[in-house]
This record gives C-alpha cells, sequence and structure tokens, in this order.
C-alpha cells in the first residue's frame, strides 16, 4: 500500500508559493495604503472647525473612534468582507487558484500523485492565510494612524486601556467576512479555469448584485430586505458591529427605515463558514470530475 | 520475471463524438526503455494523461505499480517522475526555487538532491534564474530534473526533447541510457524515431486511438530498412475496424 502526501507538506508548500507572489505584497501594500489614506481623510474632516454640519455628539463618537483605545480596532472595519476586503480577496483567489491551470502547475503536483482533495483543502487553507495577512494588515495600519493621531491630539496613549484580546478576535471576525468571498472565487476559478472569469464574477456579485441590485430591490419591496439580511455582505456587516470601536460606522451605515435588520453575529458568522464551506464544496465537486490533458 | 510497471487494461477514452483512445491493452515492464509512437492525434498525451491520472478512462482499467490509478487514487505515482507535454513552473520563482519547492513534498529529498539535479541536467549556472526567462529548451531540462527530483522508479517522457538543439538530443538520450541502466523504468513517447530505435528496447505504435504495432525493436526491425519503415507500414495499414 502506497502512502499519501501529508496535508502539512502541501500546506506549507501553499505557503511557500504565496509568500512568494508579488501579488500578495501588492495588496497588502495597497490595503495598507488605502486603510492609511481613508483614515487621514477622516482625520482631516474632524479638524475642521464644524465638520461637514455634523452634531457634536456624532464628532465627539467619531473622533473617539478614531482615537486610543478603541482606534486600534478601527482599521479592520475596512478590511471585512463586505467592503475594501472582499475586493482584495477576490482578485487574490482568482490568482492564486486560476492561474495553477494556465501555468500548468496543476498538473505538477497531480501528476506526482498528489490527491485531488488534499490538493484543494491545503489550497484553501493557504488563502485562509492570506486573508489573516490582510486582516493583521488592516489591524497594524490602523492601529499605527490612530497611534499616532492620539498622541498629537491627546498627548498620550493609553497603553493600560488597549483592547488586545479583543484586537485578535477583531482579525478572526474579519477574516469570517472575506471567506464568503474566497469560496465563491475559487469555486469559479476552478470550474472556468480562468483567472479574468474569476475576478469578473467575484467583482460582479460583490459590487453589481450585493451592493447595488439589492440595496434598488431593498427600496422596492420588505421581503427583498428580509432575505438580504442572509448575503454576505450584510453577515458582515453584522460580524463587523460585534468589534467594539466598529458599531458606530456600522450604525451610520445602517440608518434609515428600509435598512434590512441584522442578524445576531454569532448566527451570521455560523452562516459566513457555510458560504465558504458551500465554495469549497463547488470547486471540490468540479475538480474532482475535471479531466486535466497532460 | 520482469515485473509490470504499467498496464494498461482494455482502456477507452471518449471525448464527446471522438473516440481518442480505444481497447488500448499494454504492458511496460520493469527496467525496460518502452517507445511509445505514433502520429499527432494518435491519442499518446491521452494516454500517458489516464497514466499520470490526469484524465479519467471512459472505460478500462490503469494500473501503475501495482495500483490501480484514477483520478481519485494517484498513491502510486509517488514513485513515478513525468514530463509530459510542456512542463509547468511558478514562473515568478527561479529554477532552482521550483525544485526546492517540489523538494518539500518529499521528507527524503534535500537540497543537495536538487544540486544534482541541476547539474545533471546542465542548469546550474541558469538555476537561479526566474523559470519565466527560461528558453523552450531550458524549461524542458527544468522538467526533466523536476521528474528526476525524486528519484523515480518509472519515468514517463512525452516528447523530452522538444525544443532541445541537437547536443541537447544527444545529452538526454545518454542521459535515459544511463538511467535504464540503473534499473528505471522509461517510457518515452516521442516523434524522433532514429532517437527511439537508438534507446528503447521496445515500442508500442498507436493511430487513432488504437495499437497497430507492439514488440521489441529489434523484431520489429526484422526485414526492415529503420523503424521509420516500420512506423510508416503500421500507420498507413488499413484499419480493421474501420467501414
Amino acid at each position: 500500500m502506497m502512502t499519501s502526501f501529508s496535508l502539512l507538506s502541501l500546506l506549507r508548500i501553499e505557503t511557500r508559493k504565496l509568500t512568494g507572489r508579488a501579488l500578495l505584497w501588492v495588496e497588502v501594500g495597497l490595503l495598507a495604503l488605502f486603510i492609511a489614506a481613508l483614515h487621514l481623510a477622516l482625520m482631516a474632516v474632524l479638524s475642521q472647525p464644524n465638520p461637514q454640519g455634523m452634531p457634536p455628539e456624532a464628532v465627539n463618537a467619531l473622533q473617539a473612534s478614531l482615537r486610543w483605545p478603541e482606534g486600534l480596532l478601527s482599521g479592520l472595519t475596512f478590511a471585512n468582507g463586505g467592503e475594501l476586503g472582499g475586493l482584495f480577496v477576490v482578485v487574490l483567489v482568482a490568482a492564486l487558484a486560476a492561474q495553477e491551470y494556465t501555468w500548468r502547475t496543476v498538473h505538477l503536483w497531480l501528476s506526482r500523485g498528489v490527491e485531488r482533495g488534499a490538493y484543494l483543502l491545503a489550497k484553501f487553507g493557504g488563502i485562509v492565510l492570506a486573508l489573516f495577512l490582510l486582516a493583521l494588515t488592516a489591524l497594524v495600519v490602523g492601529g499605527v494612524v490612530t497611534g499616532i493621531y492620539t498622541w498629537k491630539t491627546v498627548g498620550a496613549l493609553p497603553w493600560h486601556a488597549m483592547p488586545w484580546a479583543e484586537a485578535g478576535l477583531g482579525v478572526f471576525k474579519i477574516v469570517l467576512t472575506m471567506l464568503p468571498y474566497a469560496g465563491l472565487t475559487l469555486a469559479v476559478a476552478v470550474l472556468s479555469r480562468s483567472t479574468m472569469v474569476a475576478i469578473g464574477v467575484g467583482l460582479g456579485y460583490s459590487l453589481l448584485v450585493e451592493n447595488l441590485a439589492v440595496e434598488v430591490l431593498v427600496l422596492l419591496s420588505p421581503g427583498v430586505a428580509r432575505v438580504a439580511r442572509y448575503l454576505p455582505t450584510m453577515l458582515a456587516k453584522s460580524v463587523v458591529g460585534s468589534i467594539s470601536a466598529t458599531e458606530m460606522a456600522v450604525s451610520v451605515g445602517m440608518q434609515g427605515g428600509d435598512a434590512p435588520s441584522l442578524l445576531s453575529p454569532g448566527l451570521a458568522s455560523v452562516l459566513l463558514v457555510g458560504y465558504a464551506l458551500m465554495g469549497l464544496a463547488v470547486a471540490w465537486w468540479a475538480f474532482r470530475r475535471q479531466d486535466i490533458s497532460a | 520475471m520482469r515485473q509490470p510497471v504499467i498496464q494498461l487494461h482494455n482502456l477507452h477514452k471518449r471525448f464527446g463524438a471522438v473516440q481518442a483512445v480505444r481497447h488500448l491493452n499494454l504492458e511496460v515492464f520493469s527496467g525496460e526503455c518502452f517507445g511509445f509512437l505514433g502520429p499527432n492525434g494518435a491519442g499518446k498525451t491521452t494516454t500517458i494523461s489516464m497514466i499520470l491520472g490526469l484524465l479519467r478512462p471512459t472505460a478500462g482499467r490503469v494500473v501503475v505499480l501495482g495500483e490501480e490509478v484514477t483520478p481519485d487514487h494517484t498513491a502510486a505515482l509517488r514513485h513515478v517522475g513525468a514530463l509530459a507535454g510542456a512542463p509547468g513552473f511558478y514562473p515568478y520563482l527561479s529554477g532552482r526555487a521550483n525544485l526546492r519547492l517540489l523538494a518539500a513534498l518529499y521528507p527524503d529529498v534535500d537540497d543537495v538532491r536538487v544540486e544534482e539535479v541541476l547539474a545533471l541536467v546542465g542548469l546550474q549556472e541558469a538555476a537561479n534564474r526566474k523559470a519565466k526567462a527560461y528558453s523552450t529548451g531550458m524549461k524542458q531540462r527544468l522538467g526533466l530534473a523536476a521528474a528526476l527530483l525524486h528519484r523515480p522508479k518509472l519515468l514517463i517522457l512525452d516528447e523530452p526533447t522538444s525544443g532541445l538543439d541537437p547536443v541537447g538530443m544527444a545529452e538526454m538520450r545518454a542521459l535515459l541510457r544511463k538511467l535504464t541502466e540503473e534499473g528505471i523504468t522509461v517510457f518515452l513517447s516521442s516523434h524522433l524515431l532514429h532517437e527511439v530505435e537508438q534507446t528503447c528496447d521496445r515500442v508500442a505504435i498507436l493511430n487513432r486511438g488504437q495499437l497497430v504495432a507492439q514488440g521489441p525493436v529489434a523484431d520489429l526491425l526484422a526485414g526492415k530498412h529503420d523503424l521509420e519503415e516500420v512506423f510508416m507500414a503500421a500507420v498507413h495499414a488499413p484499419n480493421p475496424t474501420a467501414a
């Protein structure tokens, strides 16, 4: 009886492939840049005498969310799957999965006896590690920018009151919000074997279906609003809302009578994982049946 | 008694209306160099893809090193090295890094072995260049290095001299002879009949998905000028299943 390759060694290989790719580091850099720029823009608005005609309590709350201790977590908001994070995830996963076909490197592993299930699982494991890196980047950049802002506006940093544990949990929660987009893109990449198709479908779903079509339909029918609560973007909002510093940002975004009410963060987390597993299952179903000619 | 290393039992592969491989029965034995010949579209690459678990046969069985191979069960391929079609590599990694990545799959393959195979295929000097900068011939050499990396018992080569210059071809022939002398079984698919004639012990000729000739090179050459004559006679013989 011949033995199969260990999943751990395949995961190590995926990690090496991933960290060797310029795309990953470009995405990390871009995400860092976006988060820093968004924070700086908000800080610039707040530095005006009467920022955008906002009520004083809103200004105070926004200022608090940009200062430590709460500010430490503020970068995470932007990286969630329903926002910038989703777009980054789609591009990254499409490239990581579909380019294995165009480069013919999928042949390289399968023809050596690597089992298809193990290959796909390791690939997904590598993708999850990349998501952690993106979420961690958001936390660190947001933390650094808000730390500097705190020091400049308050004159000291409240080291004793920092929510370190919550920050760790926040990274985990943001990864959860990214998972459905990773699952969807992986499934499309395997089905189509094309980077462009995977990016097109992933971005099309994220930008057109979830953001545009659903928001229009929600205005037209309360029934759609109820269904929309189960979409990854709304589930992401629910999970992001459970990160304390981001509560205000979510509540500001969710104002308006027609906005669908959110599910509990626990249920939302379970459904987010469910969506990701669904994508993985579709990818596995397609990959098992795929003819890959030498 | 010699052990069969590859056994194909009544192998079929159909792509829609096209019957790419039909009724293919073949045995390749341990330690031999087996030539697998046929014109373009004969079904050679399809057969190799099924042996490597990349394609699912429509019917029939593939047995490699005593174990059945299907896309769901490929454990036997752990002891197989393959250079099939244009070899695939991570273009953003160097040749050496590509081999080290593959080496990470095998606990008994270390950096020393990576350097050994790089030297064997003459790629040491270019080993730090990114794979995307390699010429076709260099990619072919890297593909061979990857196939040999884990000291396979069976080597499956599909057009290994494609892209190589005459010196490279001669080196490849010498290498194949050396490998068979070391006891490695070589399954060689090639259009270069002279190369096969010089290198292989037995050959099989495939035409339109069917086996049309098979036997030791010496037997097939009896009464013939060279392997090209044998090949032409085999592929131009009336098809027994036609009409």
